[in-house]
């Protein structure tokens, strides 16, 4: 009988929760046992970093006309892309401030924007619930609209019906390629190692690797409890690993080839907003709303430090290594970029200028700089 | 109820693969991260002045 069925069911769940429960503990006590050492105190100690005279403000992009929500370098190390609640991506020259190409969107909150690796596209996604691709045009024609037609479009562009003194939207939104479609927001995306292939992270719990040119679903990656707010790939040139981040305060590390879930840590009080790589790829920091940085170490498989201050109160939104992994940095919501020191554990100072929450930070490809975007509708680039 | 079932399942199996994996100690984890941090900091320019970098211009010229 159907009511007989559904109480063994009752039965069943609640043993294997239990089950659960018991080897989450154990999982904690193994943990627990490599425990021997502190980050921050273990041998000689390093030289202090003073960082106040070092970096400063150096760029002011302004252009957007609402919040800036996400960014992204593109590996010439000089241009920038960045989406904003406006609905707009906007293309930069950092060195010199221009704008060199706008993408208006017929959505707003553009919550996240990636550069291909090439440098010939953008991939861009929010509220839409889709993850689009767009080609890039190069510095030197000012206008998408014409004849030229970009080689890494997929499509051939059609000039019949956007007239002659049509607007370069027109253009280029026929020039869009829809590669992903999630069932809520997408709240990050990154190429992986080429410009074939996409992963996103999602409001509705999932992340998912697409492959561009065909817009498939490649693999899906199901785990979070709520929505996952951030998602990047290793550095390591053949790891096949991805962290992500959520509302549900977990991190999880991915095997991008079996779907499968390797490693999870859950010790934040909060959302985690951010996930970033240690430049080994061997461990890897969250930032989240309880307004710490955390780091794991994958090896140790547990939370090897803890990155706050009393005076750090307002959550974590975005955070970033230096190149060496000397210095981690966290765009909070205290309108600041707080500044640590990953092996002393210091804090060391705090970086002002933006006159609202910064939303996103980014290392740029070699280090020499960092650029944050801010709800002020600005970006700025530090060095 | 079955798909309640298989996720409790599949969680189930998840933990216990996280039970197997071989963990090193946190000194040695930490040992080569402090390393990795100490060999490259010389090359990390928010640390040390980089040789040339086009965000400081040492005069008013631009790149063009």
């Amino acid at each position: 009988m159907a009511g007989n069925k559904n109480a063994s069911h009752v039965d069943t769940i609640e043993s294997l929760k239990k089950e659960a429960e018991q080897l989450r503990k154990k999982l904690q006590e193994d943990r627990k046992n490599l425990n021997d050492a502190e980050l921050f105190t273990m041998g000689k100690k390093p030289e202090t970093l003073n960082l106040s005279f070092q970096v400063r403000c150096r760029r002011i992009l302004k252009g957007h006309t609402s919040k800036v929500l996400d960014m992204d370098w593109s590996l010439d190390k000089r241009r920038i892309v960045s989406s904003s609640q406006d609905g707009k991506i906007l293309v930069w020259d950092a060195f010199t401030t221009n704008k060199e190409q706008a993408i208006s969107l017929p959505t707003t909150w553009v919550n996240a924007c990636a550069y291909a690796p090439s440098g010939g596209s953008i991939a861009c996604g929010g509220l839409d619930n889709k993850c689009s691709v767009f080609p890039l045009h190069s510095a030197t024609s000012t206008s998408g609209s014409g004849g030229t037609t970009s080689s890494s479009s997929n499509k051939p562009a059609v000039t019949s019906s956007a007239g002659q003194g049509d607007s370069t939207a027109g253009t280029i939104m026929q020039q869009r390629k829809v590669v992903a479609m999630h069932t809520s927001y997408i709240s990050a995306c990154t190429f992986t190692h080429s410009d074939y292939q996409i992963l996103t992270a999602s409001g509705d719990s999932t992340c998912a690797l697409w492959d561009v040119e065909s817009s498939q679903l490649l693999q899906s990656f199901h785990g979070h409890q709520s929505d996952v707010m951030d998602a990047a790939l290793s550095p390591c040139e053949t790891g096949n690993l991805f962290i992500s981040g959520g509302c549900d305060k977990t991190a999880y590390v991915w095997d991008m080839r079996t779907a499968k879930c390797v490693q999870s840590f859950q010790t934040h009080d909060s959302d985690i907003n951010s996930v970033r790589w240690f430049p080994t790829g061997e461990a890897f920091a969250t930032g989240s709303d309880d307004a710490t940085i955390r780091m794991y170490d994958l090896r140790a498989d547990r939370e090897i430090a803890c990155f706050s201050k009393d005076s750090v109160i307002f959550g974590v939104n975005s955070i970033d290594f230096s190149v060496s992994g000397r210095m981690i940095f966290g765009a909070c919501n205290d309108y600041l970029v707080h500044a640590w020191d990953t092996i002393r554990g210091v804090k060391l100072g705090a970086l002002f200028g933006h006159e609202n929450r910064v939303s996103c930070l980014k290392m740029s490809p070699d280090g020499t700089a960092f650029c944050t975007g801010s709800w002020d509708s600005t970006l700025r680039v530090w060095a | 109820m079955n798909h309640a079932v298989q996720n409790a399942q599949k969680l189930l199996d998840e933990l216990r693969y996280h039970l197997t994996i071989e963990r090193v100690p946190v000194s040695k984890a930490a040992t080569d991260l402090r390393n990795y941090v100490l060999d490259n900091q010389g090359r990390d320019f928010l640390l040390v002045k980089p040789p040339d970098n086009p965000f400081k211009p040492k005069s008013s010229c631009m790149f063009l």
